[in-house]
């Protein structure tokens, strides 16, 4: 489900400055709808986390199970009488908590891998990036189904199994920055005066792809975001936490579709949409900075 | 050999398949024997067993040897298709298999051709017109589709054509009282395959639609489209027979590769449609904890998804030269 926007920096584009990357991030209408978005969105997760505590109150009688909406239950009740509404404010957490943290864990994963790849080029380079396609090749879906299958149940695995299948893609895309960053001149002075090449690294070439990093970043928390809601309703997420995707799983093996139960099916799934679109307007508006090309007008 | 002939390119290319399925086989191999504990656990937890017959399991597995043993004796099984006995239907793994892998093959041929056929229509209407409305639009509903999750796609469309509007089977690839033969047969799983085919293309078309567009996009500022312009052809042809034809080649790789994401929207759909599927089998594996066909499966899936990179790497070489001087 990766790279859906290709962020490859155009040569000479990387400035490296994040101040004018946000002022224009601000003046591009899919940016600041993301970003409402996400504001919006974590929010949510905040005030959920706050004003209830998991798990959540089932249903008394077989009577309160699959009940519509109503002035009480906003949102209805799904298959164990729990008010759809509680769930989808409590479940927030869990998409907004795996989304960053395994973006995070990947990110850094990537960075690491890439500029180590591009910078030090030669036989360290190969063995990195011949890794990095074998790692991409692999079918992400079901090695996340497998390794969440193996590993005990929770929110760590799913976190770690997804930051595991995500990291090959930012690693070849950071690489490409820094090759190309490498060979501008300031580089080459930088080491004529005798800057160490950890320096150089660390001083020069990260801050100069970190505006890369950080487009590949926001849309690979969609992907995270997806695939967590995908793995809890395979039913390998994490059983004890309300979560979106959870909410879903519950309800479609409680038999909602039969029900005609739409309102426990449609509103987890639009906060899904809504965070994921969120992320993904967010990257599509940075790469578009990065790379004016792709947006003429 | 001449770097840069065809015939270079797939040699290396095979030899890089080789080593890919290798290492796949190795990453297989380690999941399933060192991570879960002991295996004889995995068997034998339906039943207490004595001291002697774990011994005697142990030994018919081949566990009591090394692990260079055990996974050289996990390489021919795998390499000859010999993957033991279901755990939880006792019957050869290869007989779930390979029904399960033709059915996941015309449910991502049906997708696949809805793609290709959507993608690339929208993708050049967007592409034509950079930053028009059309444009946009176009973009920004791909990017929403693209937002949605498969199987909410799936269950979306399953509440409204199959319970809410009757048009649609719900459950499964065909129904018991259709005929098993002949054109009943085939219009019966046709009908089972519209809405598992649609709920996948629908959120994977915007891919090609995102490649298509931008690639048009770079094409069409380049000089040559210039001078077939100033030449005075009309500008459909200009599109259509100038701009498209060069902009395909990275959405035709797009094409081959989005069937790998295909694969794992293939495995929401089949659990939400019942689709006897690969997916299907995984999912259900894994709730039964069945190892064997677990592991078959995603060795299977691995295999198909490595194959496919290879032949879209293969057509990108047979078609653009420059890329095989890379």
């Amino acid at each position: 489900m990766a790279g859906i926007v290709a962020v490859a920096p155009a040569e000479g584009q990387l400035a490296g400055r994040p101040a004018a990357l946000w002022r224009q991030l601000l003046r591009s209408p899919r940016g600041v709808i993301g970003l409402a978005g996400l504001v919006w969105f974590v929010g949510i997760a905040i005030v959920g986390a706050i004003l209830y505590k998991n798990p959540l109150p089932t249903g008394t009688t077989s009577a309160s199970v699959f009940l519509p909406p109503s002035r009480t239950y906003w949102l209805g009740t799904d298959q164990l009488g729990r008010n759809v509404f509680d769930e989808i404010m409590l479940g927030a957490q869990v998409s907004v908590i795996v989304g960053f943290a395994a973006t995070a864990i990947a990110t850094t994963l990537g960075a690491v891998i890439g500029i180590t790849s591009g910078y030090f080029s030669g036989p360290t380079d190969t063995v990195l990036m011949r890794g990095t396609d074998v790692a991409l090749a692999l079918p992400a879906l079901p090695l996340m189904i497998v390794l969440a299958a193996i590993l005990p149940r929770g929110l760590l695995t799913i976190i770690l199994v997804i930051a595991v299948t995500s990291w090959p893609g930012p690693a070849r895309i950071i690489r490409s920055g820094v090759l190309s960053e490498r060979e501008r001149t300031y580089i080459l002075r930088a080491r004529a005066v005798g800057c160490r090449e950890w320096r150089i690294v660390g001083r020069y070439i990260l801050p100069a792809v970190m505006p890369v990093i950080l487009a590949n970043a926001a849309l690979l928390t969609a992907v995270a975001v997806l695939n967590q809601a995908v793995l809890a309703f395979l039913g390998l997420g994490d059983p004890t936490h309300a979560s979106w995707g959870n909410l879903l799983q519950g309800a479609f093996d409680g038999g909602a579709m039969l029900q005609g139960a739409w309102w426990v099916i449609v509103p987890p799934g639009l906060c899904i949409v809504g965070l994921v679109l969120s992320f993904t307007l967010l990257s599509n508006a940075m790469s578009e900075v990065l790379n004016p090309r792709l947006n003429p007008s | 050999m001449r770097t840069g002939s065809l015939r270079s390119v797939v040699a290396k290319r095979l030899l890089w398949l080789v080593v890919t399925l290798a290492i796949v086989a190795t990453i297989n191999f380690w999941l399933f024997r060192v991570l879960p504990g002991s295996p004889l656990l995995e068997i034998t937890r339906e039943g207490r067993l004595s001291a002697a017959a774990v011994r005697e399991l142990s030994n018919s597995f081949g566990l009591n040897r090394g692990v260079g043993y055990q996974y050289l004796d996990y390489l021919r099984h795998i390499f000859t298709f010999n993957t033991g006995l279901s755990y939880a239907s006792q019957v050869p793994v290869t007989s779930l298999l390979f029904p399960a892998l033709v059915h996941t093959l015309i449910l991502v041929a049906a997708a696949e051709f809805l793609i290709a056929v959507f993608g690339v229509w929208f993708g050049v209407r967007a592409g034509a017109k950079p930053g028009s409305f059309l444009d946009n639009t176009i973009v920004t509903s791909a990017m929403a589709f693209w937002s949605v999750p498969t199987f909410w796609a799936a269950l979306l469309l399953q509440l409204l054509f199959a319970v809410v509007i009757p048009i649609f089977p719900i459950f499964g690839m065909q129904s018991l009282s259709a005929p098993a033969s002949g054109v009943g047969h085939v219009t019966d799983i046709l009908m089972h395959l519209v809405l598992p085919a649609v709920s996948l293309a629908i959120v994977s078309y915007g891919q090609v639609v995102l490649i298509l567009r931008n690639s048009m996009t770079e094409i069409i500022g380049e000089g040559f489209v210039l001078g077939v312009r100033a030449k005075g052809v009309r500008e459909r042809k200009v599109l259509w027979g100038h701009v498209v034809p060069n902009a395909f080649l990275p959405t035709l790789t797009v094409l081959v590769l989005s069937a790998q994401f295909l694969l794992a929207g293939t495995i929401q759909v089949e659990v939400v449609f019942s689709w006897p599927g690969l997916g299907l089998l995984m999912v259900q594996a894994v709730s039964t904890r069945d190892l064997p066909v677990l592991e078959a499966a995603f060795f299977l899936i691995a295999v198909a998804v490595v194959v496919l990179n290879l032949i879209a790497d293969l057509l990108y070489a047979w078609i653009d030269p420059r890329v095989r001087f890379r």
